[in-house]
């Protein structure tokens, strides 16, 4: 235990909180009487790791088993970082405060591409070997999970394996496996094998990777006749019996979501053509309203939080939303704790649920129309109309909401300046819905905000062929934006280009990019999520000292090419993916899978909506 | 309304080792929780935007534990001691232990706090005549007030103290010095001062606040 040593550097650091644990609900154990210990870390400060839906559930099951003790690690802050280095206090847990480089395994969640530097970052404060070749008899197991462990080739050289999809039911397989393996005595390269057999878990060091002359992927294959050829995703086939926690750590601290999270149901039916999370998820699969309550009144009672929010993606196109929002409302005015709705689908908003909502609490609304000109929403198949944004919007405004956020993206493929510049014309349709919306029925401080992020194109989605944009294209649209965006009371944000650059190259990277990251590490580039840690030079250097392109990983890539993350398989499949894409090209749309199924492959799972009686 | 109709409990407690990093405004946060959580029947401030009825006895440094918090608390009607004690004890993260709970009656304000006694275990890089700076009449060091650094006698701020060897290296230190809203001294600065004083470095710094005392006008 180094609470000692711990002890001595907070006086120096900013948030020391952020470093002791000792939280509500958070687990401790005694680590005699475990199996296995199992530091769970996410790559960013507390604040955004805690706020992490996935961590909770995961943290909350391993530690429901006796034998396993799951710990939480987050990325300190520059400033502790530096006071650990000066005091040689290596990374540890925050339940034990115990060195990490004990424990068995050290499993990283991967939620976005820019934290990637971090987890370097982190396995060389803990004093773990950074690359998986490296690591002997002695040292924990890396594995990384999550949304991005799909295309995370480039952290392939530090991560021992990889588990794929939903962990709920892989994870207990790999920890029991585990101790098979321990009993049986065996090498690293025996677990690993042996875990190469459960679905969902993919061991990157077990495929070699060839390459062409012009530097694109010439084949995968499998090292041992023992490794399948293509990794499936796991998901939880039946959504409402899965095990969800009925106890959230309560920080000290304010967390950037510091309130309860209801999962309604995973997935997505409506395939929006750039939305990596509406593939990777499918099939949709719901909680009843019942599961969804009972889970709502134990989390008050247990964490005594004054919020509570629904995280999916489309909540709107819950299938009980209004049996549900009746039942949790009911709840929450008994409470006395408020609601948050996540954003809204146009085409589904309904006054009622905005009116029952307002009723505890008014805050602003948040549409994402995505794209300024119909002919671009239809390119990435959001269907929705301008005439339903401004309906929606009149609504709004008619029910007393004088502030909205508007999220766009620029930079698609098949956009063009005008398009983009339509996002202003959109903006400014929006203030003259409120200008036209009767004085008394309006409430006073407009407030318009147009967010417009730089497209990232994503693997496993139809664009995952297509030409990223590069800086100055980016910056020439923002520019053009920003123009003809000459209306006051739109407040204009955009996202900085280079980030997003960056984040394309690692979201559709090989494995030479390991390489990138080891120098960027070297370089000391960390929190490059963090704008104020962001440093352009260095990774121009850092790709410059490997001898490899930034360019080469933004280009457009033919559909017969060989993709990087080919070995891995999300049930939706290629070819539903180039037909999308081919439709996208011709601003096609596709219907949401209730409406007709598109057969993307996702009903392989064998569960969800795909099986789901059509009316 | 009097004082007496009200019906506001005082709860003594204690912070431990694990909890003493957090800040007087998160800890209040914490706190409102736990008095959710246990379902008391606390009562909300009228308004816009209401908020539990509480007044903590004076808020604790960050990084030091203590042994004597307390803190008032507005309720919709009365509760039997022991079990809010015993409730509200369970609600409470582990590191936060409630002592006692009792109807406010003829308890002094904390408004009239003067002055609370501290334990403080270091170690020292070098050995220090222990009792050299307890004998000093003046020391004067930078102090910050609401206009900035200031000079200030350490000395003014400190009623009583008493230094003792521990260990190798290792000493104790039982202070009281001024705490309250007339006239405040943050423990760790007396240490630093010391530290100064001294020449030397100071680490494994435990400081303990043990007692909280009233001024002597507020015990008539």
């Amino acid at each position: 235990m180094l609470r000692q040593q711990i002890e001595n550097i907070l006086p120096f650091v900013e948030k020391p909180a952020r470093y002791t644990g000792g939280e509500l609900n958070s687990v401790v154990k005694n680590a005699d009487d475990v199996d296995i210990r199992f530091a769970f870390c996410f790559a960013d400060v507390y604040e955004v790791g805690m706020s992490h839906l996935g961590m909770k559930i995961l943290y909350s099951l391993m530690n429901e088993r006796p034998d396993i003790w799951c710990e939480r690690v987050f990325a300190p802050w520059i400033d502790m970082e530096d006071e650990m280095r000066k005091a040689d206090i290596p990374l540890y847990a925050l339940e034990s405060m115990d060195a990490i480089k004990d424990f068995d395994f050290i499993g990283f969640t991967l939620q976005y591409e820019m934290c990637y530097t971090n987890i370097i970052n982190m396995l060389d404060l803990a004093k773990v070997p950074l690359l998986s070749a490296e690591r002997g008899e002695s040292d924990p197991f890396v594995c990384m999970g999550g949304p991005c462990a799909y295309s995370a080739e480039a952290l392939a050289d530090f991560a021992d394996f990889y588990i794929l999809g939903e962990g709920e039911e892989v994870n207990l397989e790999v920890m029991d496996a585990y101790k098979d393996w321990k009993k049986e005595g065996g090498s690293r390269f025996d677990f690993l094998k042996k875990i190469s057999a459960i679905e969902g878990v993919y061991v990157p060091s077990f495929y070699d990777i060839s390459y062409n002359a012009d530097g694109t992927v010439m084949a995968i294959k499998p090292k041992y006749d023992f490794v399948p050829a293509k990794v499936r995703k796991r998901i939880i086939k039946n959504l409402d019996s899965v095990y969800y926690p009925d106890k959230f750590v309560v920080p000290f601290i304010e967390i950037v979501h510091d309130r309860i999270m209801l999962e309604v149901f995973r997935g997505c039916l409506r395939g929006c053509r750039f939305c990596q999370a509406g593939m990777i998820y499918r099939p949709v699969r719901e909680k009843t309203p019942a599961t969804l309550l009972d889970a709502a009144q134990k989390l008050i009672d247990s964490t005594g939080y004054e919020e509570i929010s629904l995280s999916s993606l489309s909540t709107s196109d819950y299938s009980c939303l209004k049996e549900f929002t009746d039942g949790l409302l009911d709840m929450t005015e008994k409470e006395s704790i408020s609601l948050s709705l996540p954003s809204l689908r146009l085409d589904s908003f309904s006054m009622e649920l905005m009116e029952k909502v307002q009723k505890v609490r008014k805050s602003s609304l948040t549409f994402a129309p995505e794209a300024g000109s119909q002919r671009m929403r239809d390119v990435i198949n959001k269907n929705i109309t301008e005439e339903d944004l401004l309906t929606a919007a009149k609504t709004a405004f008619e029910g007393g909401y004088s502030s909205i956020k508007l999220y766009f993206m620029m930079g698609l493929p098949f956009e063009t300046v005008e398009d983009v510049c339509e996002i202003a014309e959109l903006s400014k349709k929006v203030v003259r819905q409120y200008l036209t919306t009767p004085k008394e029925k309006r409430a006073p401080g407009l407030r318009i905000t147009t967010s417009v992020a730089s497209f990232v194109p994503k693997a496993f989605t139809p664009f995952q062929w297509a030409k990223q944009d590069d800086r100055e294209t980016l910056r020439e649209k923002q520019y053009a934006l920003k123009e003809a965006m000459n209306d006051k009371r739109v407040k204009y944000n955009y996202h900085e280009a280079p980030v997003s650059v960056l984040e394309g190259v690692f979201a559709r990277g090989d494995r030479r990019l390991s390489k990138v990251l080891m120098r960027a590490h070297e370089l000391g580039v960390r929190f490059d999520g963090w704008s104020d840690q962001f440093s352009q030079e260095k990774w121009d250097q850092a790709f410059a000292d490997c001898g490899m392109d930034i360019f080469f990983y933004t280009r457009a890539r033919s559909f017969d090419e060989v993709l990087p993350w080919d070995m891995i398989d999300v049930g939706v499949t290629k070819e539903f993916l180039i037909s999308e894409a081919r439709k996208a090209e011709q601003a096609i749309t596709t219907p949401h899978c209730r409406e007709k199924c598109s057969n993307c492959g996702a009903s392989c799972f064998g569960g969800g909506v795909c099986f789901e009686p059509r009316r | 309304m009097s004082q007496d109709a009200k019906i506001i409990y005082r709860i003594t407690y204690t912070k431990d080792e694990g909890v003493k990093y957090i800040s007087h405004l998160d800890f209040l946060r914490c706190v409102n929780r736990a008095f959710k959580r246990a379902k008391m029947p606390v009562k909300y401030s009228q308004g816009f935007n209401p908020h539990i009825l509480q007044n903590i006895a004076l808020p604790c440094p960050v990084g030091v534990s203590s042994e004597c918090e307390m803190l008032d608390i507005e309720m919709t009607r009365t509760l039997d001691c022991d079990a809010l004690c015993r409730d509200l004890g369970a609600a409470m993260p582990r590191g936060i232990k409630i002592l006692k709970a009792e109807r406010r009656t003829n308890h002094p304000d904390f408004f009239d706090i003067s002055s609370a006694r501290y334990a403080i275990d270091f170690r020292s890089d070098a050995p220090i005549e222990a009792d050299a700076f307890d004998k000093e009449e003046c020391y004067i060091i930078e102090k910050k007030s609401k206009r900035g650094m200031k000079e200030v006698n350490i000395k003014d701020f400190v009623q009583s103290m008493h230094t003792t060897q521990s260990g190798d290296c290792i000493y104790h230190i039982d202070a009281v010095i001024n705490a309250g809203s007339q006239s405040n001294l943050k423990p760790d600065l007396l240490v630093s001062a010391m530290a100064k004083y001294y020449g030397a470095n100071f680490c494994d710094i435990k400081i303990v606040r043990k007692e909280i005392f009233y001024s002597e006008a507020s015990k008539n």
